[in-house]
């Protein structure tokens, strides 16, 4: 990492450190704490889409199932939060890999439906079990993962996510696992006949990216302490995507960058609240015809013009 | 089989729709010999590699390979085994660099993982004539090299048998040179080969023995003389003919 | 006979699923892509029919060639202005121009949202009466909905077999490549294409509005349709999709009568569950092998 890499990233992290100490105004707080989940999900959806190359558009489902799992635990077995969250992600997890499975045989395009089908069965399988989930009505009286109501421990707790996921994220495909996963987006069938099984890496990095998208909804539960089956539609699929096609695909930082870019330009212009679902899509089209490398992209650009004006 | 073989096919035969790509091919090769497969465009050589890389599983028949019937594998296990592969139109992974291209297959390719060396990717770049290239992407390669890249990717996993499908095709007569000093060295470190080519002056050169594919049967396999003054294939190549064979030589 | 009549009205709406699956897996077949904008194409029509109808009084048929007119237009522009671009980028454009379908999607569906607002409008039917066969009772509402289906997929086919374009968008859907060296001009066949497939959605859009009312989310339900019918019939087949279409309308008119009307919309998801346990590539290589099986038995 050069000088200038670093600098800009301390710089970055003491923006995101610091200013919630410096702001204590709890709304700006809350943005904080969306803004860090959602930097969580768009980095874990880019390394199923944007590493792999496996998109999927029920994304959202995984969060949901991670919540209502964990908060269901923990309201009707009192466990410890912490194991509620884990046992939320891990069925989400599981349920990722299981859908993957038929997946594997068919073309991209069957899997983009059926990961979309699901999201829609899950949300109103989520709607109509009203004995279990309370449907539309939601669940709520969830236990809060930290007992005081100080929004800073839950904003440095999911940032603690964040650094964390995003440290294993780098580990993962700085390692061999990370070039099997490139390899196999390549060219699939010559990463098959040099030796890798593409169908585990499959399984794997969906059970990776789900269980994250869990762990994340049960710390969004345990937050928000109020969740609806709201929480699976395809509408946050659609925003995690566009934050991270938007920060840049197929980089570490740019979902982060994106995540939190799209939250706080969307309270900037918070007379546009109506108008955010058509923002979103204007993004969409944009990104990817006019600048499909994102905003890490335009900022490595600037670096290296800058770069060459220095010289 | 004998015990001398390094793969076997029996009754091999694969269909796609209506269209019965490979019907009941059968053959041994014997491990240390050069073998080309030749046939006339769309006899089924290609679909031929794919099974036994794996990549197509056959309808019928059965596939073994040092000793282990590997019909029902996966083409990443049987490459663990100790097949390699290149492809007819050539697929590196663009964009990685030519020593990532290698690393791929040295991680992942050999029966037990080893941690791979410099000196081992070095070692195999300079094989094959690429060292200079080492950290160049794939894709800004010219032809002639992407094959010899694909060829070290092949060789990173170790193979006992190595299925080159038309690497010369679309070299000049120089290139084809190379390819044919780089055929013969890696022969000489006790590789199996299987080629599928269609450029005569290397089958000729080069063969041990020669198999003959047409329509998805096997026509002939025999030594390359014997091959090419074969009346079958000659008219298979050249249409039937009512002149002598010898007459036209 | 209840059956029978359910087993109707299954055929009418089928013939509608039909359609609406032929211009989603006709787009799949040549180009390679999910049009995500699909359902507000309909959307769009939907919209048009009740201005045009409810509003400006005009005939049904002129309606009609209006709307196909309209959003053939639509649809062609819509490949030019923004597919092409992301298609001329680089050789793995599927992908992204899917992207760019779902942002088109949500950018129409909110744009009308904001100009047109949410309610639900619409107007009661077309055609008042039924006809009485004694054993089924057949508005003719419906009988309208099935004849212009019929004829709609009839003209499509005779499209696709008998004309030149047809012939041309069969070589685009089979071999690209070869098809560009045969002299086809693959530009004009994408445009063509996927005006075509906004067309054919815009029947559906007029003749069900009726049925499904109009408003801006309404294009959600012939995505769904179009989903599960393409994966029935299998991604790209035509046949597959025409005989998906029919079979999904006749299980979903079954399903509502006889478990549970709550269960109609259940019964596509069911069906893509099903199909991607059993049968991943559709029915549509097993309509291939029954076809050879009856021609060389």
């Amino acid at each position: 990492m050069t000088r200038r890499d670093f600098t800009l990233l301390v710089g970055f992290a003491c923006l995101i450190l610091v200013i919630p100490l410096v702001v204590r105004n709890e709304y700006f707080l809350h943005l904080f704490i969306l803004a860090a989940m959602f930097a969580n999900l768009a980095g874990y959806w880019n390394l199923l889409d944007g590493y792999l190359g496996l998109i999927n558009f029920g994304y959202a489902a995984y969060v949901g199932i991670g919540a209502y799992t964990s908060a269901l635990l923990a309201m009707h077995f009192s466990l410890p939060i912490p194991l509620c969250m884990v046992i939320g992600g891990l069925l989400a997890g599981i349920v990722g890999v299981l859908l993957i499975i038929p997946c594997l045989r068919m073309v991209t395009f069957s899997t983009a439906i059926v990961t979309l089908a699901f999201g829609e069965i899950a949300r109103i399988g989520a709607t109509a079990w009203t004995g279990l989930t309370k449907g539309e009505m939601g669940l709520w009286g969830i236990p809060p993962l930290f007992p005081s109501q100080n929004k800073l421990l839950y904003y440095y707790g999911c940032l603690g996510l964040l650094v964390l996921g995003a440290l294993m994220l780098k580990c993962l495909l700085h390692s061999r696992l990370g070039l099997a996963v490139l390899s196999t987006r390549e060219d699939e069938t010559a990463a098959n006949t040099s030796g890798i099984e593409t169908n585990r890496i499959k399984l794997l990095i969906s059970g990776i990216s789900c269980f994250a998208a869990g762990v994340v909804g049960a710390f969004y539960a345990h937050y928000i302490l109020t969740i609806t089956p709201g929480l699976f539609s395809i509408g946050y699929t659609i925003q995690i995507m566009t934050m991270s096609m938007f920060g840049g695909k197929g980089t570490l930082s740019g979902p982060i960058l994106g995540a939190f870019a799209l939250i706080f330009l969307g309270e900037g212009f918070r007379f546009m609240q109506d108008y955010r679902m058509l923002v979103y899509g204007f993004l969409i089209i944009g990104t990817v015809m006019v600048f499909p490398t994102g905003l890490a992209g335009a900022i490595a650009r600037v670096k290296q013009a800058m770069g060459i004006k220095r010289k | 089989m004998s015990s001398e073989a390094i793969l076997s096919l029996r009754e091999v035969s694969k269909s796609f729709g209506g269209l019965k790509a490979l019907d009941t091919v059968s053959f041994d090769l014997d491990r240390g010999q050069i073998t080309s497969l030749v046939g006339p465009n769309g006899s089924g050589k290609t679909t031929l590699f794919n099974c036994i890389s794996g990549i197509y599983t056959p309808e019928s028949g059965r596939i073994h390979f040092s000793g282990r019937e590997v019909t029902s594998y996966s083409a990443a296990r049987r490459c663990k085994m100790g097949i390699g592969r290149t492809f007819q139109v050539v697929r590196p992974f663009l964009k990685m660099t030519c020593f990532e291209n290698i690393l791929v297959g040295w991680c992942f390719g050999q029966e037990k993982y080893q941690k791979p060396a410099a000196s081992d990717a070095d070692g195999i770049l300079e094989f094959v004539g690429l060292k200079d290239r080492k950290h160049h992407q794939a894709g800004e390669l010219r032809l002639a090299e992407r094959k010899r890249l694909e060829i070290a990717r092949a060789l990173a996993t170790q193979p006992k048998l190595l299925l080159l499908d038309e690497v010369a095709a679309g070299l000049n007569p120089v290139e084809v040179q190379q390819v044919v000093t780089l055929l013969r060295q890696i022969h000489q470190q006790g590789i199996t080969l299987l080629i599928v080519e269609h450029v005569m002056s290397l089958v000729m050169d080069i063969s041990d023995r020669v198999i003959v594919l047409n329509e998805g049967k096997k026509l002939a396999d025999d030594q390359p003389e014997y091959v090419s003054n074969n009346q079958k294939v000659i008219e298979v190549y050249l249409g039937p003919s009512e002149l002598d064979p010898k007459d036209t030589a | 006979m209840v059956f029978l009549q359910q087993i109707v009205n299954g055929l009418v709406i089928g013939a509608m699923y039909s359609v609406i699956g032929v211009g989603f897996t006709l787009i799949f077949g040549i180009m390679r892509i999910l049009n995500f904008a699909y359902g507000e194409f309909y959307m769009l029509a939907s919209y048009g029919a009740f201005v045009a109808y409810s509003a400006l009084g005009l005939p049904l048929w002129l309606v009609l060639i209006l709307m196909i007119l309209a959003l053939f237009g639509i649809g062609a522009a819509t490949e030019r202005s923004l597919i092409k671009p992301v298609r001329e980028r680089s050789m793995d454009w599927s992908v992204p121009v899917i992207m760019v379908t779902l942002g088109l999607q949500i950018v129409l569906q909110n744009l009308v949202l904001l100009l047109a607002g949410g309610t639900y409008q619409g107007i009661s039917a077309y055609l008042i009466g039924s006809l009485d066969l004694g054993w089924i009772l057949i508005s003719y509402e419906r009988l309208l909905i099935l004849g212009v289906s019929l004829g709609l997929l009839a003209a499509t086919w005779f499209l696709i077999q008998k004309t030149k374009f047809g012939l041309a968008m069969l070589a685009v859907s089979q071999n690209k490549e070869g098809a560009i060296l045969s002299g086809i001009n693959l530009q004009r066949i994408y445009t063509l294409s996927f005006g075509l497939s906004a067309a054919l959605v815009a029947v559906p859009g007029v003749m069900l509005m009726p049925l499904l009312y109009v408003y801006p989310t309404v294009g959600q339900v012939p995505i769904m349709k179009a989903f599960a019918v393409t994966l029935l019939g299998g991604m790209g087949n035509i046949q597959g999709a025409i005989i998906g279409g029919f079979v999904l309308g006749i299980s979903e008119t079954l399903a509502s009568a006889y478990i549970s009307s709550l269960m109609k919309d259940g019964v596509a998801f069911a069906f893509m569950i099903l199909i991607l346990i059993f049968y991943p590539a559709g029915i549509g290589p097993y309509l291939q092998q029954l076809r050879q099986k009856v021609i060389r038995p």
